[in-house]
């Protein structure tokens, strides 16, 4: 992310990646307290320091492209528009929240914005984003879907079975796998001897790329190009974003398996403040404009948590709706 | 009217909803490749024909296409998605029951997934793996419906009314009750075919079906066990015992209304099913028997099913794993007593 | 308003977490997310973040106790948002 690059583009849309970017940090953090203080039920899988994939990819996707997630979709869903407040009461169990309660952290999402409810096996969400480019491809719209998965997912068939036939029949599909380095605690390396996951793209017949993760406008070129050539009819595309998850697998991680110094390096490359660095480079951008979106994000959140305790929860008849249309 | 086999009413009735509805697709591995056969058992032949642009060969990726089927039918299609055989729905077991069963209540019902999935099922001289009675593994599914075509008229009827459902629709089929022609017949096949009337009709997917009527007995079986518990029956009557033989065709919900009423009337239940007795289909029913119905039984429920093995290859221990009707005369006899 | 921050669950598969180590004083303001202590469980040394931002008003658990997940270890202060 060079200063040449910062100039390219207007500067409400560079505010505006900064802005989504922090939204997903804030909500995270706020999150991460909440179930410490254990005011929040459930369990929780974050995405702090993976904020730029989700930010980068849903930016190049229009409001009626669709995205597919995982058991870490927070990040995903608030990039794609999903509202922190609708999100929040769904993680408190409230009825008014965008599952109804039903969803929980684990499958977060909105179809109207987007967001089909993230799926939380491993892999799994991959031959449905498959199906709903075929969907798209059918009905002849030109629309494009986004599955987002892990590193650990590419060992699963899903994955092979789904990317395989997106290729097959040109689907509209951009393959984007979120390597963060670690399936749960297992290290990339030992799950598989590619040293580039990108590099399975071949055996598909398809494009791959591998891009810094941590780099939100890198990764908002790529998506942007891959989403692209989906419109065209040139898809599908697999782009392998090299991030890192600077917080625990799920609420009671304390990290003993990721090395000191690997977590501090990332740590000092993390996506918001190396953006940060670089956006006050620019003539028409300094400290006081980020610190500005910074306290005004924390507010929504703020706002939106409160919202979120106080929302009514589901009555007991709702335990039986909502199983057949 | 005209007479039609299962495999040629279910051919009929999805090229009708195809030309009904453009969001109606077919998909799966060979179903539809010029010069191979429409699926293992010729339900599909022609159709690419007719509807070229919506007639799925897949690569045999049964966890994969059944997945894509999800995503397509959360978009608005309403694909029709089949195996080969019904035991390679366990290949495409965490996309059926962790997305497609799941995914409207978890959305909080805001999304919908109407999707068909037919799977052909029974012990037909294959060996274990191309054999399996499948269904105890989608009944007690929430978020599924689960359906046992054992007539031609009922095949068409119930898939067009699947095609029609907003939900997942299991329809299982019966490999010898086909009527498949030419290199696909089955040996031992049984006639299932059915005066099929001309003009769009749809059968209720959660209905049973009374095929005999008789005071003394009530035998409950499906696919090829109803028409082995219909042929008891006729034996039975010769020898002055009356049975109500219900197809109970809707498996997951089952219609405790009609099943309600003749165990009212006849105090006595008989449930055949092919497929291990241990933790099958039965099971559930007559638990769900006993709990609605046990002032009007004058017997606890009894169950032909197969022994708890895998189905076995030669056609003497094939015959003696599936249950017949001997066997269902036997434990008739054994409740008369 | 005064929040009771408790040990939160560590993942741990004992029941005794042991304190180190006191890195703020009692007075002192600290920012969510700072590191409050030290504590050392069966897995490792590790630190444990403040829930909340404000003055931290009372230790609870004294360098060398012993307390478990849920129990109430500080008091903090914080300033109603």
């Amino acid at each position: 992310m060079g200063t040449d690059t910062i100039k390219k583009y207007e500067k409400e849309f560079l505010l505006g990646l900064y802005e989504r970017m922090f939204l997903i940090r804030e909500f995270e953090e706020q999150v991460k307290f909440l179930f410490l203080e254990g005011v929040m039920p459930g369990t929780i899988h974050q995405c702090q320091g993976q904020e730029a994939t989700a930010v980068g990819v849903c930016t190049a996707l229009n409001n009626d492209d669709f995205i597919t997630s995982t058991h870490r979709p927070h990040g995903h869903a608030l990039a794609k528009g999903v509202s922190p407040e609708s999100m929040l009461i769904e993680l408190f169990g409230g009825v008014t929240g965008c599952c109804k309660g039903k969803g929980g952290s684990m499958h977060i999402g909105d179809v109207d914005k987007g967001m089909l409810p993230a799926i939380a096996i491993v892999g799994g969400g991959i031959p449905l984003a498959t199906g709903m480019g075929l969907a798209f491809k059918m009905k002849k719209t030109p629309q494009v879907v986004a599955t987002f998965f892990g590193d650990g997912a590419t060992s699963e068939g899903a994955f092979h079975e789904g990317i395989n036939m997106a290729a097959i029949w040109d689907l509209p599909v951009v393959f984007v796998c979120e390597n963060n380095f670690y399936g749960a605690s297992t290290h990339v390396n030992k799950v598989t001897r590619l040293k580039c996951i990108a590099d399975r793209a071949a055996g598909y017949g398809i494009r791959g790329e591998t891009v810094d993760g941590n780099d939100v406008l890198a990764v908002y070129e790529a998506a942007q190009t891959a989403v692209q050539e989906c419109r065209d009819g040139k898809g599908p595309v697999l782009l392998e974003l090299e991030t890192y998850r600077i917080t625990g697998h799920s609420r009671r991680d304390a990290c003993q398996y990721q090395p000191k110094e690997e977590r501090e390096r990332w740590k000092n490359n993390e996506p918001i403040g190396a953006f940060g660095r670089v956006l006050v480079t620019r003539d028409d951008v300094d400290e006081g404009d980020l610190e500005a979106i910074r306290s005004q994000v924390e507010q929504t959140v703020v706002s939106a948590i409160k919202v979120g305790r106080s929302a009514p929860e589901p009555t007991v008849a709702d335990l039986l709706t909502d199983v057949y249309a | 009217m005209k007479r039609m086999s299962i495999a040629e009413a279910l051919r009929e009735g999805i090229a009708e909803e195809m030309a009904r509805d453009e969001a109606v697709f077919c998909i799966g591995e060979d179903i539809s490749v010029p010069g191979g056969w429409g699926g293992a058992f010729t339900v599909t032949l022609g159709l690419e024909k007719l509807f070229p642009d919506r007639m799925i060969d897949t690569p045999i990726a049964e966890a994969g296409f059944f997945g894509v089927s999800v995503g397509a039918a959360v978009m608005g299609m309403r694909p029709i998605a089949d195996v080969q055989y019904g035991d390679f729905l366990l290949c495409a077991m965490d996309q059926i029951h962790s997305n497609a069963s799941m995914l409207r209540y978890m959305s909080g019902g805001t999304v919908k997934v109407p999707m068909v999935m037919r799977a052909p099922v029974g012990a037909t001289g294959r060996g274990a793996q191309h054999a399996r009675s499948t269904e105890r593994f989608f009944v007690g599914t929430p978020g599924i419906k689960v359906v046992a075509v054992s007539t031609a008229y009922d095949a068409k009827g119930m898939l067009k009314a699947a095609v029609r459902d907003d939900n997942p629709v299991m329809i299982f089929e019966h490999k010898l009750l086909y009527g498949s022609k030419g290199a696909r017949a089955e040996s031992g096949a049984v006639d299932a075919t059915s005066e099929i009337p001309e003009g769009d009709y749809t059968v209720p997917l959660d209905k049973a079906a009374v095929r005999r009527e008789g005071s003394d007995v009530t035998i409950i079986g499906w696919l090829l066990m109803a028409h082995l518990a219909a042929s008891a029956a006729e034996s039975l009557a010769a020898e002055g015992v009356e049975a109500d033989v219900i197809d109970a065709r809707s498996l997951s919900p089952f219609d405790y209304d009609t099943i309600g009423a003749s165990v009212r009337k006849t105090g006595r239940v008989v449930i055949v099913e092919e497929g291990p007795k241990t933790g099958g289909v039965s099971a559930e029913l007559a638990a769900g028997i006993a709990e609605r119905f046990s002032d009007s039984l004058k017997a606890p429920v009894v169950r032909v099913a197969s022994p708890d093995v895998p189905v076995p290859f030669a056609p003497v221990l094939e015959n003696a794993y599936r249950p017949d009707p001997p066997r269902i005369i036997a434990a008739v006899h054994g409740l008369m007593r | 308003m005064k929040v009771k921050m408790k040990m939160p669950d560590l993942g741990t598969t004992v029941d005794e977490i042991t304190v180190v180590n006191w890195l703020v004083e009692v007075g002192q303001e600290v920012k969510r997310g700072q590191a409050l202590l030290e504590v050392e469980t069966d897995k490792a040394t590790m630190e444990v973040e403040s829930f909340v931002s404000g003055t931290l008003e009372e230790i609870c658990v004294p360098v060398n106790g012993v307390t478990t997940t849920g129990s109430v270890i500080a008091v903090i202060a914080v300033t109603d948002v």
